[in-house]
C-alpha cells in the first residue's frame, strides 16, 4: 500500500497550492482562543464520517464568488482535490484588497463532497478587514499518508507578532473513507520547513506500525519550540507524542522540546545571563556568563509544561462557524516556568525568567 | 512607575509606644541606676581610664561627657583590650544629670566585648540636644573577624531635666510624643506654628552608611522617625522602603568583569532586572539608598534595623537599583563592619 502511496505521489506531485491573496503578513487570530476546557477524548471523526447528504450540498457558487481548486491528491490509492469558494474581501481602514474564502470542499474523484467547512465573510465596515486563507499538503509518513489542511486569519489593521495564529486539521482514509482525524488543532507558529517539500509535508518519524509523528513550531513567548504529534493512521486520531501534560494541581516540570534556532537576536551591549547547570534553581549556584553583542549563541533545548487540547469534531459537514471555538491545540501550560539550555560561545546552561531570555535578546511579544 | 504614595516626611505628631519593649541588644546588660562598677574578678586584670568631652550647652546648662573605660594593659591589640564600663552625664557644678554602667568579661585576656561611645552636641530651633554614638565590637571570630554593632541614645530635656529619649515613635501612630504646634481654623485649614527639628543619624547597613533622619523636639522630648514610606500593594498599603543619603567605600572589585542585576525601581516586582556587566573601567556613581527602618529599643539604647535595603546606582548612563550581598559585593561593597 505504501508503495501504491509513493508512485502516486509521484504521479501527481502537484504542489498543493497555498492559497494567500496577501503579502502582508501581519495577522491575528479571530476570536477564537485555545480551549481552556480540559482535555477530553475525541471520538474519530473517520468512524462517523458520512457524505452530506444531498440536502447539504452548497448551492452552486454565486456570480459574486469564485471557485479555486487545491490537488489533486493522492490518499490511500485514491484521489482527492480541495475547492475552496472565495469572495472579494471588504476593504477596511488600510484599504486591503483580495480574496477570502467562505467555503471549502473536499471532493473525490468523482466530484462527491466529503468534508465541507464554512468561513465568516467579513462585511464593509470601514474599519477592518478580516479574512481567509486555506492551504492544504499532501501529509507523507512512514505507517500512512494524507492530507494537512490549514486555515489562517488575517484582519487589519492589526499589531505584529512573532508567529501568526493558525489552524490545522489532518484528514486520512479509515475504513475506506476520507476522515478528519479529529477537530482542527489551533497553533501559534506553524510548520517546519524542513519538512516540507513541494506541496508535501513529511513526518519526523514512524512509532511504531500504525504512527507517525509530525513536528510542528509553537511560539513560547521567547523562542519557537517543536511539537511532536502523534497521528494514527489505524484510529484517526491525534494526541502528543511526549506526554506532558500538567496533572490538576501538580505543576510539573513537563516535557524537553527541541528549539528553532533565532535568526536574530537582540542585543546592543555587553550583558550577561545565569546559566544553571540543570533546569532547576536549586540545581547549583548560577554561574553568570557574559554575553557580548557578538558572542555565538545557540538555543539547544527547552523544558517547559504543555497542555494539549482535543477539540470538538463537527463532523464532515461543518458548515457552522463554531469550529474555530470547538477547534483543539497545544501551548505552553498557563503560569508555566520555561527553561532554555543555550550554548554561549562554547559554554553550556540552562536559563528561565525574562530578565535572562532578555538578556540574552531573544524575541518578545510586544 | 512609583507606587509609593505616602511618604509622610511632615508628620508633626507621632507615638511613643505604651510600653517597654525588651530586645536582646547585645551591649546591654546595663545597670541605669548604679554608678560605673566593673565585674570584680577582672578588677585586678584591668586599669582604669577616664575620658571627658564637651561642654555642650543644652538649654542654658553645660553638660560634659565623662565616659569610664577599663583597659588591659599588657594587650597590645587595642580592638578588645579597652572597654567602655560606664557613662556620666554631668552638669557644669559637677552633678550627675545621668548615668549608666555596662558590664564587662574577660575572656582568654581580652574582653569578650569592647563598647565605646562618642558624644556630639545637636543643636536646632526647638533648641539642642546630645547624640552618643556607642560601638560594640564583639570577640573575633574563627574568620578572625570582628563583629561591630551602633546603638544610640538621643538626649533631650523631660519634664525640664535632661534625660534619654527612647525609640523614635512611628510617623501615624496616634498618641505620640509632643512634635510640634498645630493650629486648626474653623474652616479647617491647618497651621503649623512650629516644627521639630530634623537631625541625621549615620548608620551602617552592612555594607554602607545611611543618613537615617528622626524628628525631634529637644525642649518637649520628643522624637520621632523623619519618614516613613508606604505603597498601594493589592488595594491596600504597606510599608516600604524610605530613600536615605548614602556614604559608601567602595572597593571595585579586581575581577575584569562583575555582574549587576539592575531593577528600575527598588522593588522587584515592578519589572525584570536589567543585567549591567561592570567592567574596570564603568563609570560607577551611588545615588541614595532605600530601606525599610526600624527601631530597637533596649533599655535606653535605641538602634535601627533595615530591610528591604536598596542601593540607587548609576552605571555609565543607565540608572537602576540593585540589591543583595552578591550584587552589593560585585559594586564593590563587600559586607562588613563599620568603623569602630
Amino acid at each position: 500500500m505504501k508503495t501504491v502511496h509513493f508512485a502516486v505521489i509521484g504521479l501527481f506531485a502537484v504542489v498543493a497550492a497555498v492559497f494567500g491573496w496577501r503579502a502582508v503578513h501581519t495577522r491575528v487570530r479571530p476570536q477564537s482562543t485555545l480551549p481552556s476546557a480540559q482535555p477530553s477524548i475525541a471520538q474519530p471523526s473517520g468512524t462517523q464520517a458520512q457524505p452530506p447528504s444531498p440536502q447539504t450540498l452548497p448551492a452552486p457558487a454565486p456570480p459574486s464568488e469564485a471557485v479555486k481548486l487545491l490537488g489533486p491528491f493522492s490518499i490511500g490509492g485514491q484521489s482527492y482535490k480541495v475547492e475552496l469558494r472565495t469572495r472579494k474581501v471588504q476593504p477596511g481602514s488600510t484599504q486591503e484588497s483580495g480574496d477570502t474564502v467562505v467555503a471549502m470542499e473536499i471532493k473525490d474523484a468523482a466530484g462527491a463532497i466529503l468534508y465541507r467547512k464554512t468561513f465568516p465573510y467579513q462585511e464593509a465596515n470601514g474599519e477592518f478587514s478580516d479574512s481567509w486563507s486555506v492551504s492544504a499538503l499532501q501529509l507523507i509518513g512512514k505507517n500512512g499518508s494524507g492530507l494537512l489542511v490549514s486555515y489562517d486569519a488575517y484582519s487589519e489593521p492589526s499589531a505584529p507578532e512573532e508567529e501568526p495564529t493558525g489552524w490545522y486539521q489532518i484528514f486520512g482514509v479509515i475504513d475506506g473513507k476520507l476522515s478528519s482525524f479529529g477537530a482542527p488543532i489551533e497553533v501559534q507558529g506553524g510548520l517546519l520547513d524542513k519538512y516540507a517539500d513541494r506541496g508535501s509535508y513529511r513526518a519526523e518519524r514512524p512509532i511504531g506500525t500504525e504512527a507517525d509523528v509530525i513536528d510542528f513550531k509553537f511560539w513560547s513567548g521567547h523562542c519557537r519550540l517543536i511539537f511532536p504529534v502523534r497521528v494514527d493512521w489505524s484510529h484517526g486520531k491525534l494526541s502528543p507524542a511526549q506526554e506532558c501534560s500538567v496533572a490538576a494541581g501538580e505543576p510539573g516540570a513537563g516535557c524537553q522540546y527541541g528549539v528553532v534556532p533565532e535568526d536574530k537576536l537582540y542585543r546592543s551591549d555587553i550583558t550577561f545571563v545565569r546559566l544553571w547547570p540543570n533546569p532547576n534553581e536549586k540545581s547549583g549556584k548560577a554561574e553568570k556568563t557574559v554575553v557580548k553583542v557578538d558572542s555565538k549563541v545557540e538555543l539547544i533545548a527547552a523544558l517547559v509544561p504543555t497542555r494539549w487540547v482535543d477539540g470538538k469534531s463537527a463532523g464532515p459537514a461543518d458548515n457552522s462557524n463554531d469550529w474555530i471555538k470547538e477547534a483543539g491545540g497545544f501551548g505552553i501550560a498557563p503560569e508555566s516556568d520555561l527553561w532554555i539550555k543555550v550554548r554561549i560561545d562554547g559554554k553550556e546552561g540552562w536559563i528561565h525568567t525574562e530578565e535572562d531570555f532578555r538578556s540574552l535578546g531573544l524575541p518578545e511579544d510586544e | 512607575m512609583k507606587l509609593r504614595h505616602f511618604l509622610w516626611q511632615n508628620q508633626l505628631f507621632a507615638t511613643a509606644l505604651a510600653g517597654a519593649v525588651c530586645l536582646a541588644l547585645p551591649c546591654c546588660s546595663a545597670q541605669t541606676a548604679a554608678p560605673p562598677r566593673a565585674a570584680s574578678a577582672a578588677d585586678a586584670q584591668t586599669e582604669d581610664v577616664e575620658q571627658r568631652s564637651g561642654p555642650y550647652a543644652i538649654a542654658g546648662q553645660s553638660y560634659t561627657v565623662v565616659q569610664y573605660e577599663k583597659r588591659l594593659p599588657r594587650v597590645s591589640d587595642t580592638a578588645l583590650g579597652q572597654t567602655l564600663a560606664g557613662i556620666e552625664i554631668r552638669d557644669a557644678a559637677g552633678n550627675v544629670a545621668y548615668q549608666k554602667a555596662f558590664s564587662y568579661a574577660i575572656q582568654k585576656d581580652y574582653f569578650q566585648r569592647s563598647l565605646s561611645a562618642s558624644a556630639r552636641l545637636a543643636p536646632g530651633k526647638t533648641g539642642a540636644g546630645l547624640v552618643i554614638r556607642y560601638s560594640e565590637r564583639t570577640a573575633r571570630t574563627q574568620t578572625g573577624g570582628l563583629q561591630t554593632s551602633e546603638f544610640w541614645q538621643l538626649f533631650g530635656l523631660v519634664n525640664g531635666k535632661l534625660a534619654p529619649l527612647g525609640k523614635p515613635a512611628p510617623i501615624g501612630s496616634t498618641g505620640g510624643p509632643y512634635m510640634g504646634v498645630v493650629m486648626k481654623a474653623a474652616n479647617g485649614g491647618v497651621t503649623v506654628v512650629s516644627q521639630p527639628d530634623v537631625i541625621e543619624l549615620q548608620v551602617w547597613t552592612g555594607y554602607f552608611y545611611v543618613f537615617v533622619p528622626l524628628r525631634v523636639d529637644w525642649n518637649h522630648g520628643g522624637l520621632a522617625q523623619g519618614q516613613r514610606c508606604m505603597e498601594m500593594l493589592g488595594g491596600g498599603l504597606k510599608e516600604a522602603g524610605c530613600e536615605m543619603r548614602v556614604e559608601a567605600n567602595r572597593k571595585p572589585s579586581s575581577e575584569e568583569f562583575t555582574f549587576l542585576r539592575l531593577f528600575v525601581e527598588a522593588h522587584e516586582n515592578f519589572a525584570s532586572a536589567e543585567h549591567v556587566v561592570l567592567q574596570k573601567d564603568s563609570k560607577f556613581e551611588i545615588m541614595g539608598a532605600s530601606a525599610i527602618t526600624t527601631w530597637k529599643q533596649n533599655e535606653e539604647l535605641i538602634q535601627p534595623e533595615f530591610s528591604d535595603l536598596w542601593l540607587h546606582v548609576r552605571i555609565g548612563d543607565r540608572a537602576g537599583w540593585i540589591r543583595g550581598e552578591e550584587d552589593f559585593a560585585a559594586a564593590g561593597l563587600s559586607g562588613g563592619s563599620p568603623a569602630p
